[in-house]
């Protein structure tokens, strides 16, 4: 028997419903109209309201929101020792953009910003958490120090195996890792099998996810030895066929686009992945960061879910 | 369309937006409260766009634009002139910037002349050629979402038949350099063909001299291919990146005209003449010196018009050394 639940992916949106506006605040912040204290406290009812729309919706594993992330990487940058940031790039195939990480010396671990979020978040009922994928994140940098990417992707690992474990002492049910990269470009096997081992041995539930592209079927066999758990964005083609994993998560709402998936595409698609990978456990949520969906519409689309898993 | 333009070496000019004065905010804000008129609005609008002409002559920039006083986003703007549209509640760009995305309801059909006013407008305010400035067909695809058509080919072809009778309106305004972005490309090279046939179904037989800006992306897989574009100059952004972009078209075709993006306009810091004259010498390793025209490396509406007037000097004096050089 498989057990069924719903998330969401990634950064939910970060304006709209009842909390006070992050979005006017910000700007008032930055022209000094209101201090570092008021911020922190619209920053934190936003993470709340976040969490709160999630579980109204029906979702059984709410996010934080990363209501605080600029990006994806943008709290490492803020936080790790020999990141700066550069100018702006698009994120993959979308409008959204991210600051270029700059790597200028060596990469130091040092406070998790990432679990501060989500410890508030916690409080409200959050269960899973995020972090960027080792090679996505690298594929973002400019390394101006190691000069290697192959050292790059191993300190990396290292600082967010760190970040990892201090989302698990948080309390994280479940860490998603981001790795559209590794659907997007080539990369060795067995490297990810290497890196993702070391997540797998965590005592928390990691699911290793790619959204706009899927992996292909080595990329899912090498995630597969590491012991962690794989996340597909089943809006877009897909070849993998056999897919053994005890944690399946299925994109199934599609969050680029705004027009609601009628129950019965959703059902199609609920259908062929339950048949096409029997799994222990699968999550079904949106393909990718809830964001990129107004937040009238982000809400609408992410009760969908809801229906998915009820449906027989 | 080769046209002469009569313009010196290495011909200056701006990408399109300028820094909206705090007046027309307020102008705005209030006009959707229906608190001001349409026509107040407007005359705002005319007056923010003098300033812009002004200024731009002041710095000595050879080719002008209108600024875009009228403009939110790039893609929204359109949206809401053309018939097919609802627009969405904010989604964000980045930071703590957001946009109204469009979303393709019904055909998209042309209404009524979207940006003609402004340029004809700008125009008479000076001597100098100003461009008229489109979102091209594949950034207002990719940046809409679509609840209508069947697929990608489909948006991109309805927005083109559109933008063309946009662009003959420019042209018959008097327009000589129409300017066509397509930003989103920059992240959807396996989509070149795509983008290309949308800017070839607006500009086909025009006589305009035309330029396609792209900006912050995944030029390492676009330059193979950005020869297809079919447009007589292509504007990228080379500062932003340190020009790191000059080694990744280096070996590739670029039949084109290159906007040669020297100053970086996402920070507080403006790029220095030395820096820009340093940039101008490298693009004459692999670009042909009448190949060249200097910009920033995208629009200036997210700088001060304090810092946007000193970054384009700075722009202008590096130009003038340069020119100097080349002689």
């Amino acid at each position: 028997m498989t057990q069924i639940s719903t998330s969401t992916t990634g950064i939910f949106p970060k304006i709209g419903g009842t909390a006070p506006s992050l979005r006017a605040n910000l700007h008032k912040f930055d022209r000094d109209e209101i201090d570092i204290a008021a911020i922190e406290t619209i920053i934190q009812k936003n993470i709340e309201r976040a969490v709160v729309e999630q579980i109204a919706a029906g979702i059984d594993l709410p996010t934080d929101g990363l209501i605080r992330w600029t990006d994806l990487f943008s709290p490492f940058v803020k936080s790790w020792q020999g990141l700066t940031r550069r100018g702006i790039h698009r994120f993959y195939d979308t409008n959204t953009l991210y600051g270029e990480p700059v790597v200028e010396g060596e990469l130091v671990f040092t406070a998790s910003h990432a679990a501060a979020d989500f410890a508030i978040a916690k409080e409200f009922g959050a269960k899973k958490a995020t972090l960027p994928g080792v090679f996505t994140f690298a594929a973002a940098c400019v390394d101006n120090f190691y000069h290697d990417a192959k050292k790059l992707r191993s300190v990396l690992a290292a600082n967010l195996l760190l970040e990892a474990q201090k989302l698990v002492e948080a309390g994280a049910e479940i860490i998603e890792i981001h790795e559209p990269e590794l659907s997007w470009n080539q990369v060795d096997v067995a490297e990810i099998t290497a890196i993702y081992s070391k997540f797998g041995e965590l005592k928390t539930k990691i699911l290793v996810t790619t959204y706009f592209r899927n992996f292909s079927q080595a990329t899912a066999d090498s995630l597969l030895v590491a012991k962690v758990g794989i996340g597909i964005d089943c809006s877009k083609p897909c070849e993998i066929v056999s897919l053994a994993t005890p944690l399946l998560q299925v994109g199934i709402v599609d969050s680029r686009e705004t027009k609601l998936e009628s129950l019965e595409v959703l059902a199609a698609r609920r259908a062929e992945a339950l048949q096409k990978f029997p799994t222990a456990e699968i999550i079904f949520a949106t393909t990718s960061h809830v964001e990129y969906l107004p937040h009238e519409i982000a809400l609408a689309k992410i009760a969908l879910l809801q229906n998915v898993k009820n449906l027989k | 369309m080769k046209i002469d333009l009569n313009l010196p070496l290495l011909p200056t000019t701006s990408v399109g937006s300028f820094p909206k004065p705090e007046y027309l905010a307020t102008a705005r804000a209030q006009f959707y409260r229906n608190e001001i008129s349409r026509e107040a609005l407007l005359a705002l609008e005319e007056q923010a766009t003098r300033e812009f002409i002004l200024l731009q002559e002041r710095v000595g920039l050879d080719v002008l634009v209108d600024g875009e006083a009228e403009r939110g986003d790039m893609a929204t703007f359109f949206a809401e002139k053309m018939n097919g549209f609802k627009i969405s509640e904010p989604v964000r760009s980045y930071g703590n910037r957001y946009y109204k995305k469009p979303r393709i309801v019904s055909a998209i059909e042309f209404r009524e002349p979207m940006t003609k006013h402004f340029f004809e407008y700008a125009q008479k305010l000076t001597s100098k050629p100003v461009k008229g400035m489109l979102t091209g067909p594949y950034t207002m695809m990719d940046w809409s979402f679509n609840e209508f058509y069947g697929s990608r080919e489909e948006v991109v072809r309805a927005f083109a038949k559109v933008l063309r009778q946009e662009a003959i309106e420019l042209m018959q305004a008097g327009c000589k350099i129409i300017q066509v972005d397509e930003p989103a490309l920059s992240v959807r090279s396996d989509e070149i063909e795509l983008a290309a046939e949308g800017l070839r179904l607006v500009l086909d037989g025009l006589e305009m001299y035309s330029i396609t800006h792209i900006c912050y992306g995944a030029f390492e897989f676009l330059a193979p291919k950005i020869h297809l574009l079919p447009v007589d100059q292509i504007d990228l952004e080379f500062a932003g990146r340190d020009f790191e972009l000059l080694e990744q078209l280096r070996g590739h075709e670029f039949p084109q005209d290159v906007g040669l993006g020297v100053y970086d306009v996402h920070t507080h810091k403006i790029t220095p003449q030395a820096k820009i004259e340093e940039y101008i010498a490298k693009a004459l390793t692999f670009f042909r010196p009448e190949q060249i025209w200097v910009d920033p490396d995208c629009g200036l509406k997210t700088r001060t018009f304090e810092e946007s007037e000193k970054g384009l000097a700075e722009m202008v004096a590096a130009t003038k050394a340069a020119r100097l050089s080349i002689k």
